[in-house]
């Protein structure tokens, strides 16, 4: 596969997951508070009707009843009976040979990308214009025996500009921004891309993903000695 | 993939540009004009040319180029009603045609500089927005790095943010953007400078019980959440069901118990609650199913 058709399958992909995304969340976030039952899968209008579940709005970025990367034509997005539909390349076909994931569109976007199978444009009007990369890990560090989150700048800013978080999503400042997991699942901080575009958050691990210590959890441990006084 | 042909994106890509090539030439093709159909459009356009929206638009607008050429529209009407009484149709068809075109292009125009300069404003308040967060974190990462360059970096920095609010205060937010720009490449290429290849651990601290308490009830939160979540998605053997509806009831009356000592000032007797609480639902939610590490 080319380099061009790379990117046109990139941004098909990464445009029908937001367009899903977008069309279900309108209106739609879910509450936490009372006994109601969690919204994890929210059917929009297309679904409702139907056809397919194409533009189904999931938290864990899964398709109940639907295949992944299945033909255009039956993908609930493009219209079936336009004779140019039937020209476009299946997903499936375009993700052939990238690094699996088990979620989304079953492609891990992060290793294709470092396998070099892709070449995203950082610009629209310049091919050439390189992604600004920042190499900066932060480690936030939660209590309990639950692994501390590692964020790596250099991995987002491979695909976003630093002004696409910051500073509407995240405060770039020490103790400036609350993060729950709570208000991740409801679509908040993180939860803003991963569960709708990037890796849900149904395994733990890829954040969650620096083991303590154990004198750490010593520290951690006498850090609260008040909750014993 | 065996459906995969190199050829069928090829196939997509001609077909595309063959439609492209061929649009304009059909779009071309005149239906002829007869004085029947000639004269309606006379009249239609007439009526776009005298007290239509698109003259409002144009006669608002102030803009000299638009009123000139909405006076050879209405020239171009005259002359095509005239040639209609006369009998040549075709040349009316024409200049009538030309008419609407100049009107179009007009109010387009008009509508665009509209729009682009709505959306250069809205983009030049959320780029100053996010370059003066950069200046402040630049600041701060240089004074915690003790570098004796970043003064004189933030002084250049504030330096392009004045210009660019002296441009936009003349509304020239296209010309006040590049300069954010700037400033913004500036901003963030000196923090990365400070910043690459660092390890940064955002320690738990608390400076009060109370402080605590309140993290501890937005943890306590979510794993109410997650354990709801994770029972959407796993569906647990029914002898397992009534024991996690029993932990779920349990942690719930630690969390009551929880709030009703932290409303009486007892924090830390309210954390131990809390702590219990959720490590209750922790232990409830492997039992879904769902692998927690720790």
């Amino acid at each position: 596969m080319t380099d061009r058709a790379s990117i046109i399958a990139v941004l098909s992909a990464l445009a029908i997951a937001a367009g899903g995304a977008a069309l279900g969340t309108a209106g739609q976030v879910p509450q936490p508070a009372g006994d109601a039952p969690i919204i994890i899968a929210q059917a929009t209008g297309a679904q409702a009707t139907g056809p397919s579940a194409a533009n189904t709005f999931n938290r864990l970025m899964k398709r109940p009843g639907s295949e992944p990367n299945i033909q255009p034509s039956k993908d609930g997005i493009h219209d079936p009976a336009n004779p140019g539909t039937a020209l476009l390349q299946w997903p499936s076909e375009a993700f052939a040979g990238f690094p699996r994931t088990n979620d989304g569109n079953r492609v891990d976007w992060v290793k294709t990308l470092a396998a070099g199978l892709i070449r995203p444009w950082t610009e629209l009007e310049d091919p050439e214009a390189e992604p600004f990369l920042m190499d900066l890990t932060i480690v936030r560090q939660v209590k309990g025996s639950m692994p501390n989150v590692v964020y790596p700048h250099l991995e987002h800013t491979q695909w976003l500009d630093c002004t696409n978080c910051h500073d509407e999503i995240f405060v770039p400042e020490k103790g400036a921004n609350q993060i729950s997991m709570a208000g991740i699942l409801l679509g908040q901080k993180c939860g803003i891309c991963h569960g709708r575009v990037a890796f849900p958050i149904s395994d733990c691990r890829r954040c969650h993903s620096q083991p303590k210590t154990a004198e750490e959890l010593r520290q951690l441990s006498e850090k609260s000695s008040w909750a014993k006084q | 993939m065996s459906k995969f042909s190199p050829f069928r994106s090829l196939l997509a890509i001609t077909a595309a540009a063959l439609l492209a090539v061929s649009w304009p030439a059909a779009a071309q093709q005149r239906v002829p004009a007869d004085p029947a159909t000639t004269g309606q459009k006379a009249e239609f356009i007439g009526n776009l040319v005298t007290r239509s929206v698109s003259v409002s638009r144009i006669e608002g607008s102030g803009d000299a180029a638009a009123m000139a050429s909405l006076a050879e529209a209405r020239t171009l009407v005259d002359r095509a009603r005239a040639d209609l009484k006369r009998g040549a149709v075709e040349a009316a068809d024409d200049k009538l045609d030309q008419a609407l075109a100049l009107v179009n292009s007009e109010v387009r125009r008009l509508s665009g500089d509209e729009v682009r300069g709505a959306h250069e404003q809205e983009m030049y308040h959320r780029r100053l927005k996010a370059v003066n967060t950069f200046l402040a974190t630049y600041q701060r990462v240089a004074k915690e790095s003790n570098s004796r360059a970043a003064a004189r970096r933030a002084e250049a920095i504030r330096t392009l943010i004045g210009k660019a609010e002296d441009q936009a205060r003349g509304g020239r937010h296209d010309q006040a953007l590049e300069l954010l720009d700037d400033a913004y490449v500036i901003a963030r290429g000196d923090i990365r400078e400070l910043r690459q290849g660092k390890t940064l651990t955002r320690t738990l601290d608390f400076a009060t019980a109370g402080e605590e308490y309140d993290y501890e009830l937005g943890r306590n939160r979510s794993h109410f959440l997650l354990l709801r979540f994770a029972l959407s998605e796993k569906t647990p053997a029914g002898s397992v069901v009534g024991r996690i509806e029993s932990n779920r009831k349990k942690a719930e009356e630690l969390r009551g118990a929880a709030e009703k000592r932290a409303a009486a000032d007892g924090y830390p007797d309210a954390i131990d609650l809390l702590n219990q609480s959720t490590d209750l639902l922790l232990k409830t939610i492997r039992m879904s199913g769902i692998f927690v590490p720790g």
